[in-house]
């Protein structure tokens, strides 16, 4: 536990960095465009800009995610192979469980960044402008004043839901570093068993056809399911408590299983690249 | 005595190419190990297999009775080429890490060894040459307090002084009880720190001697190895 630890702090560093990387380039394109917003804009004031960045730091909070996903999921299998990482005093697969949940933790972290940015502004807003400060006033006075409004917003949110989907959120982007790996790991392991006389085409095909694999393992997956999933036929029926319950168990299953195979072929055939 | 790494029976395969064939070795403690073999011989292989960073192979490697992954990483310290790190990195950087997940990692000893060695902690690894990222892996490596040290090829772009002043302060370095296995092609170089000789051949451990054994019969250690090859050449 001491060396996972370790080693997770290590590769939380790394990963870390890649974390800020996008944050700021997420930043810098926002208070650019809500520059150029303002400019253009006939309400030209701080607030209206500070207002701007905030949205557009929501709105574009996805696409930083994606990106980092992918660079991760990049860095994450450059690791696994590599030598210097896996001299670790710890097995192939404790690295590589080390390595997803690191990345993992720093994804989380980006969006805490993100959150807390918002909450900065927010703030920054409510010190500045007396007519946002006026605003939210007047609306939190308004409900701490009548406690049916309170009820009505809470009572409006689905917490279950909510904790729901912020799990699913979870499951999700392990699931992509999980089917990368997968991917990368039962590549290189058919590679390794094939002659070494094989081109370049037949490893290009064996990648093909695992990718071929990979979509067809998945598609039967989804027919296998009950058809009130939310896999096969019930998207956008969010409200449901229950089915989103097992569109979570289906994805943990499927994080658990896919994720054993890979602790599996990177403790048994998964080799580190040679670098010296 | 009681073997410090024993190999048993190992054979290991690669794109359907066997590499090691029923390779049999046992080193003891406190020893200075020549690996010796032509390219491709599986020196390397053999280094890798035993680190756990070649997989898929038969028969058995122990590290002091330990046949865990994990628990023979912790045990050997192997020279590694640093790729993990990228070019930007500073040394510092590099020491950083080591002293994160080695716990027998010596921030004293590296310091020692790194004066040895003239190296900046503040120059990145695009700023070293072949030869100072050699000795910057030497130090690191010998900054550990293993069992084991696995030396695959140390010295190849390591002048001509400064090898020679590594290779005699070797010695000063390990604990008295820790294995050196060392591959290299400067034999006469290391001759005079050995204590047995390994030569694979043939896929294999086709001679394991003493250096005193072989000092008793041939002049000298090159002399030996050199006589092994003769019969092919004059094929």
């Amino acid at each position: 536990m001491v060396n996972f630890n370790r080693l997770f702090s290590q590769l939380f560093k790394q990963k870390s960095k890649t974390t800020y990387f996008i944050f700021m380039i997420q930043l810098a394109t926002v208070l650019v465009i809500s520059f150029f917003f303002i400019f253009k804009s006939t309400f030209k004031s701080l607030i209206g800009f500070l207002m701007a960045v905030i949205a557009l730091i929501i709105g574009t909070s996805f696409i930083a995610e994606f990106i980092y996903l992918i660079i991760t999921s990049w860095q994450n299998e450059k690791i696994n192979r590599s030598q210097t990482w896996r001299l670790a005093p710890m097995s192939a697969g404790k690295i590589y469980l080390d390595n997803t949940l690191s990345s993992f933790v720093a994804y989380m972290y980006l969006f805490v960044l993100q959150v807390i940015s918002c909450l900065l502004l927010v703030g920054l807003s409510y010190s500045i402008s007396g007519q946002f400060r006026h605003a939210i006033n007047t609306g939190f006075g308004h409900l701490t004043k009548d406690d049916i409004w309170i009820n009505m917003a809470w009572s409006s949110i689905n917490w279950t839901l909510v904790l729901e989907s912020f799990v699913f959120f979870i499951l999700l982007s392990l699931a992509f570093y999980i089917t990368v790996s997968f991917f990368n790991f039962s590549t290189r392991s058919i590679i390794d068993f094939l002659s070494g006389m094989s081109s370049r085409f037949v490893v290009g095909l064996v990648r093909l056809i695992l990718i071929g694999l990979i979509c067809w393992l998945i598609i039967e997956i989804l027919q296998v399911l009950p058809e009130d999933t939310m896999f096969s036929s019930q998207i956008g029926n969010g409200n449901d408590v229950w089915y989103m319950a097992r569109l979570l168990i289906e994805f943990l299953i499927f994080d658990v299983v896919f994720g054993s195979i890979n602790v599996g072929l990177v403790d048994k055939f998964v080799e580190a690249k040679q670098n010296n | 005595m009681e073997d410090l790494l024993a190999v048993k029976d190992l054979t290991y395969k690669k794109n359907q190419k066997v590499i090691l064939d029923d390779v049999n070795l046992n080193l003891q403690p406190g020893k200075i190990v020549a690996l010796l073999g032509e390219n491709g011989a599986g020196k390397t292989t053999l280094m890798r297999v035993i680190s756990g960073m070649a997989k898929n192979y038969r028969g058995s490697v122990s590290i002091d009775g330990s046949k865990k992954e994990a628990d023979r990483k912790a045990k050997l310290a192997f020279t590694d080429g640093l790729t993990g790190f990228s070019d930007s990195t500073k040394i510092k950087a590099v020491v950083q890490f080591y002293r994160n997940i080695f716990q027998d990692f010596d921030e004293n000893s590296f310091e020692r060894l790194r004066q040895f060695m003239k190296l900046d902690p503040e120059m990145k690894l695009s700023q070293l040459s072949r030869g100072m990222k050699e000795k910057l892996i030497i130090a690191l490596t010998f900054a550990r307090k293993a069992d084991l040290y696995l030396l695959d090829e140390p010295f190849g772009g390591i002048d001509a002084m400064a090898r020679k002043k590594i290779i005699n302060s070797i010695i000063l370095w390990k604990n008295e009880k820790a294995t050196i296995l060392i591959s290299d092609h400067f034999v006469n170089e290391i001759a005079t720190l050995l204590d047995e000789v390994v030569v694979l051949k043939d896929k294999t451990v086709f001679a394991h001697k003493s250096a005193d054994e072989i000092r008793a019969h041939h002049k000298s250690i090159e002399e030996y190895y050199e006589g092994l090859y003769e019969d092919e050449e004059d094929e």
